[in-house]
């Protein structure tokens, strides 16, 4: 028969002072475990999240970023006349010549620059990134004017609606703000190609994007660019273009990773280190239980359950200690490209859930050991003692 | 010292509950140690840098080069005795985890720009000669097996050409071993484009930095690249302002970490204090004072606590000591190691944790009156 659950909730009330001290401390380990997965969500959000899966992105061939990459105008040309390339509702096809240049912006904060990339876009290349203004306009083609991503607008100086900044010698006016919903775009300065190009003198385009019709039509479109020579251009998924961006975020990685793995260790010999103490304290109660007919194996799922139900509360507590961490937004570099990217403290249902589930593992893990112990009192010995 | 051996029977009283703690407060403290000496890591890259070189880039951004002409007009301002052209190229050896810092350089000026590399000068001479020939840091060599007159290809990062090169040379830098150098005018010629990301700029007076820098830039303010010259120090710090916050962000694990510590070791020792409770009141009854009984309880508790830093930093320290990390980090963090400062730091936060932790119970204890302790029943 089973030791009702009952016994454990009064046993975790009874030791009121230590349980709330393993709760609070479980609370905390969960807390910096799950902001370093909010910090990962955040990152992935930025990164992954960013490319769609279906559109195409044709770099030169050993480009490992937008930024070094180029793309002649004659060999933009042939891909825009490619077969299987889906048309927007004017039957233009739907391919975006686009043009990424890095500018060194001042922050808001310090007024120290800061590497900010700009993407030189036509009209098709708007309407294939949906992206929402929030504030003023989408810019006129063919003028000096620009849309600032949200969290650019909240980093860096002169990025107000109306204002203008300096790069080169070119004065570039800022008329709209938009949200990329928390995607790489939302790191990004739109302005038009043709007038970027110009200011900043580039003959060719950095990368071209195109929309194939359907998933027949995007494999004849990769054959056909690779196996033309003339290109010597490279065609993946967008959204493998943006997966393999991580990379340079690797830092973040390893650190995320390390901290968790620690975190868990913590959380493991924390709960450990308290159900032994629990199961001391009641030696003889536990060997009482025994005497009156409870099996081993009820004791020792007993002890566990107790150990996974403080596992469960610091879990929650960690939730809870963790929540004004959510949404904070920070930036760092991406190394590939030297560009600042902004991303958000991402602590949503999936990270909550992730992180009671480790916590709750770890509570059993951690109750294991002592809970064994327990059961193989022996029951002279332990009734005996005092 | 005659109490040495209550202290010792008391601390392998619960042989299981002290392993845990030192387990739990070594894992702990292994991990604040290595954030603590990451952060350190960057802080020195903060500092570093030699005090008479400035580094001229473009105003637009580090990805924007600057044309070859520009170095001419350099040479002009007073108080420049050389000039040295330098280009960040990236790449790997053979496989991507093998990255380290590859640059160019021009070939002719490294010694007297770069002094601190130490070259040997018949290497050097031989690096010059060679176009195709490289200056390997001392780590690099030992870490691949290289040897002078080894042909090596590097992988290609930014440019669209991968560098095959001759190690001619041995660079000695005391912290910078991960790094290589190639010629400027190798790369040059195979890109033909004469341009360059960087000049770096030594100056006779250190003192005149700052004015010698404003003269540069002065020089080309209304050209169509124009420039922005830092002191060495200034473009490193550049590097570590990128980073973001980081600063903020390892102290707040590392805070939280040690709060978790010493909310579990305050658990673990309340525990301890309490199943002695009689024992205590027969010690109080046979003319033990409060304050010993306090000493006695809060020396063992700090004795744990300590004893969970030496496994957590020491085990740290041997790890990196014999482990090198920059094969796991793509060639940062070269030379990582625990220094005695982060050690102090952390046996600081271990006695602390001890002691707050430790506090309650222990004076719970001293204050125990004889006569309750001895009815109690626990």
């Amino acid at each position: 028969m089973a030791i009702p659950l009952k016994y454990n909730t009064g046993n975790l009330a009874a030791r009121r002072g230590s349980m709330l001290l393993t709760v609070l401390g479980i609370g905390v380990i969960n807390a910096v475990m799950l902001s370093m997965l909010a910090l990962w969500h955040g990152v992935q959000k930025t990164t992954v999240a960013s490319g769609s899966p279906t559109d195409l992105i044709v770099m030169r061939e050993s480009a490992e970023t937008e930024l070094s990459s180029w793309v002649t105008r004659e060999a933009y040309e042939i891909i825009r006349t490619l077969p299987g390339i889906a048309k927007d509702a004017n039957g233009q096809p739907l391919v975006s010549p686009e043009l990424v240049i890095l500018f060194k912006l001042p922050r808001r904060d310090s007024g120290k620059g800061s590497n900010v990339m700009v993407r030189g876009l036509t009209p098709a290349g708007v309407e294939m990134r949906a992206v929402k203004m929030i504030e003023g306009r989408p810019f006129k083609p063919g003028t000096s004017e620009v849309v600032v991503a949200r969290r650019i607008h909240d980093r860096f100086a002169s990025t107000n609606v109306g204002d203008t900044f300096h790069f080169g010698s070119t004065d570039y006016r800022v008329v709209g703000v938009f949200d990329a919903a928390g995607t790489a775009f939302d790191s990004e300065i739109w302005a038009d190609e043709n007038f970027l190009g110009a200011s900043r003198k580039r003959l060719a385009y950095s990368t071209v994007l195109a929309r194939p019709a359907d998933a027949a039509a995007s494999k004849s479109i990769v054959d056909a660019v690779k196996n033309d020579n003339r290109l010597k251009l490279q065609v993946k998924s967008e959204r493998k273009y943006y997966e393999e961006q991580t990379s340079g975020l690797f830092g973040i990685i390893i650190l995320v990773g390390f901290v968790t793995v620690f975190m868990v260790v913590g959380a493991v010999l924390g709960t450990m280190n308290t159900m032994f103490s629990a199961v001391a304290s009641r030696t003889r109660e536990l060997a009482t239980m025994r005497a009156l007919g409870f099996k081993r194996r009820a004791i020792l799922m007993s002890i566990v359950i107790e150990s996974a139900l403080v596992s469960l509360l610091g879990g929650a507590a960690g939730v809870l200690l963790a929540l004004p961490v959510n949404g904070i937004s920070t930036g760092t570099t991406n190394f590939r490209t030297f560009s600042e990217i902004a991303f958000n403290f991402r602590v949503d249902a999936s990270v909550a859930l992730t992180g009671i589930l480790i916590a709750l593992v770890a509570g059993v893990a951690g109750g294991l050991l002592p809970a064994i112990s327990a059961a193989r009192m022996p029951i002279t010995k332990a009734l005996r003692e005092i | 010292m005659k109490f040495a051996k209550l202290v010792r029977r008391n601390l392998f009283r619960s042989k299981v509950r002290s392993l845990l703690m030192i387990a739990l407060m070594g894992a702990i403290f292994f991990l604040v140690a290595t954030l603590i000496q990451i952060l350190a890591a960057f802080e020195s890259l903060n500092t570093g840098g030699a005090g008479d070189r400035l580094v001229v880039q473009s105003a637009f951004s580090l990805a924007t080069m600057l044309p070859y002409a520009h170095e001419q007009k350099i040479r002009q301002v007073p108080g420049v005795v050389d000039v040295a052209k330098s280009q960040w190229l990236g790449g790997y050896y053979k496989e991507r985890r093998n990255t380290f810092a590859i640059l160019s350089v021009d070939a002719d000026k490294f010694k007297t720009v770069f002094p601190e590399h130490k070259l040997d000068d018949a290497e050097n001479a031989a690096f010059v000669r060679d176009r195709q020939g490289a200056i390997a840091g001392a780590d690099l060599m030992k870490r691949f097996g290289w040897k002078l007159g080894d042909r090596i290809t590097l992988h290609r990062e930014i440019f669209p050409f991968d560098p095959e090169v001759t190690i001619r040379a041995v660079g000695h830098h005391p912290v910078q071993g991960s790094i290589l150098f190639v010629h400027q005018d190798y790369l040059n010629e195979t890109l033909k484009w004469n341009r360059v990301g960087t000049f770096w700029v030594k100056v006779a007076d250190p003192n005149q930095m700052a004015g010698i820098s404003q003269q540069i830039d002065a020089a080309f303010k209304n050209s169509e690249d124009p420039t922005e010259t830092f002191t060495e120090k200034e473009f490193n710090r550049q590097f570590v302002n990128m980073m973001g916050n980081i600063k903020l962000l390892f102290s707040s694990i590392s805070l939280c970490s040690i709060f978790m510590t010493v909310l579990l070791a305050a658990i673990t020792m309340s525990m301890a204090a309490r199943e002695r409770v009689t024992e205590v009141a027969v010690l109080k009854a046979i003319g033990f004072g409060r304050r010993l009984i306090l000493g006695l309880m809060l020396t063992e508790f700090v004795i744990t606590t300590l004893a969970g830093f030496a496994v957590g930093v020491g085990g740290a320290a041997l790890l990196y000591a014999n482990v090198d990390v920059a094969k796991y980090t793509m060639g940062y963090l070269p030379n990582f190691h625990i220094a005695p400062a982060t050690a102090a730091i952390c046996a600081a936060a271990a006695l602390a944790v001890g002691l707050v932790a430790g506090g309650l119970p222990s004076m719970k204890s001293a204050n125990l009156s004889v006569v309750d302790g001895l009815r109690k029943v626990v």
